[in-house]
């Protein structure tokens, strides 16, 4: 759900960083922000324990690039991995524009990187009406490749990205910050491209058929 | 260490226009606000600030989105103000996890939040079932006044929020967003 703001001329997306507990999704977050200049993004906001594992989410806002006078921002979030977090992890979700899921490559870790994939996915349906996860900008980071037993890249893409239309993904050790905006970019770029095209579509459509309002937008309107 | 991004992900092909299939999923719908809903929502917030005195109120919505936030003039001069988007960001995930807090106890409906604190206080009543309103005050100020005067204000808002809700693929207006393909954003910190 992007906010197009007219008056200031911003247009702000909404990225969630999620996976399994430890994958190391805030250490994400945690490296953009130390690169990032100050004019280009705001504090980290971290809900954390004492032993710094995330409790409801991290925030992160960044600004980026400036499209014909318009700038867009992204609202980066973390979420909880943990499972006893999936109440917070649905209310983070809501109106996502667009998805990282930060895999963890070692070895014991495989069955909890398809759980949390599963969850993802079924929280996405619930709290967002009319998507799924695959309907969404998606990218996978496989983290964690500086472990000596990871587990081959080919094996986790066999096992967590076999979709109609498989999302791009990347080999990370997000604590050194190797390919830490490599991911981010990929996501910023489909989530950027698919908010333009559907706003020519938009454009196309209001010129066909003015006035009309879709049914599923009644909630909102409510 | 390759960098392995998957080729439709190229720059070159993210300027093509995606396929048919892509248009319609970039969630349910989005936000987009015109200078003439702005100044309509910015005329009931500063309204609400005149009537009851509070500091600071936004109009947030469940995603955590700011859409608009206004000041009074004293808190707006103060040396030390809180980030609008960080107060946003954090009532959101308070009034959301409210919400379904009450859910599970049974109540039905959107809850109102009220948080006491030594010097400044701060209320967030629904204004739809996605969108809310967000007011910090201080002790000088009566929390009846702030909870009519921001129910007021949600009225007005939320008569108005179908012009700010927009299909992502329907029949919204005819919007004046740049059309430009996105590039690189953040490559070059890679």
């Amino acid at each position: 759900m992007a906010l197009v703001n007219h008056e200031t001329r911003e247009v702000q997306f909404k990225i969630v960083y999620t996976g399994p507990a430890l994958s190391g999704k805030t250490t994400n977050l945690q490296h953009i922000h130390g690169r990032l200049g100050e004019h280009e993004r705001g504090d980290l906001l971290s809900m954390a324990t004492s032993t710094d594992r995330t409790v409801f989410f991290d925030y992160l806002p960044i600004d980026s690039v400036l499209i014909n006078g318009y700038e867009t921002r992204f609202q980066l979030y973390s979420v909880p991995g943990q499972a006893a977090y999936n109440a917070t992890r649905q209310l983070v979700l809501r109106g996502v524009d667009g998805v990282v899921f930060v895999a963890d490559s070692g070895p014991d870790e495989l069955e909890n990187n398809v759980e949390a994939l599963r969850v993802v996915d079924e929280n996405i349906a619930r709290n967002n009406p009319g998507s799924r996860l695959d309907d969404l900008p998606l990218v996978f980071q496989y983290n964690k490749r500086d472990l000596p037993d990871a587990v081959a890249m080919e094996h986790l893409n066999l096992l967590l990205n076999q979709r109609s239309r498989p999302a791009p993904f990347f080999d990370a050790i997000a604590s050194q910050g190797v390919n830490v905006f490599a991911t981010l970019n990929a996501v910023a770029q489909d989530t950027i491209g698919r908010f333009h095209a559907a706003e020519a579509a938009n454009a196309a459509a209001a010129q066909a058929s003015p006035g009309h309002v879709e049914p599923h937008l009644a909630a909102v309107h409510a | 260490m390759s960098n392995r991004i998957s080729p439709p992900f190229t720059p070159e092909i993210m300027s093509l226009a995606p396929p048919e299939s892509v248009l319609a999923t970039s969630g349910d719908y989005h936000l987009s606000l015109t200078s003439e809903s702005a100044g309509r929502f910015r005329g009931a917030l500063k309204e609400f600030l005149r009537q009851s005195e509070c500091e600071f109120v936004a109009l947030i919505e469940h995603s955590g989105a700011v859409l608009l936030h206004e000041s009074s003039p004293a808190a707006a001069a103060a040396a030390r103000r809180p980030n609008p988007d960080t107060l946003g960001v954090l009532a959101a995930g308070l009034f959301g996890s409210t919400q379904m807090l009450a859910r599970e106890l049974g109540e039905s409906g959107a809850p109102e939040v009220f948080c006491h604190g030594a010097g400044r206080h701060f209320f967030v009543c629904p204004v739809s079932e996605t969108f809310a309103l967000l007011a910090v005050f201080d002790e000088t100020v009566v929390v009846g006044v702030v909870r009519l005067n921001a129910h007021r204000a949600a009225a007005i808002i939320s008569a108005s929020l179908k012009e700010v809700v927009k299909s992502r693929t329907g029949y919204g207006e005819v919007s004046s967003i740049p059309t430009a393909p996105a590039e690189n954003p953040f490559l070059r910190y890679n």
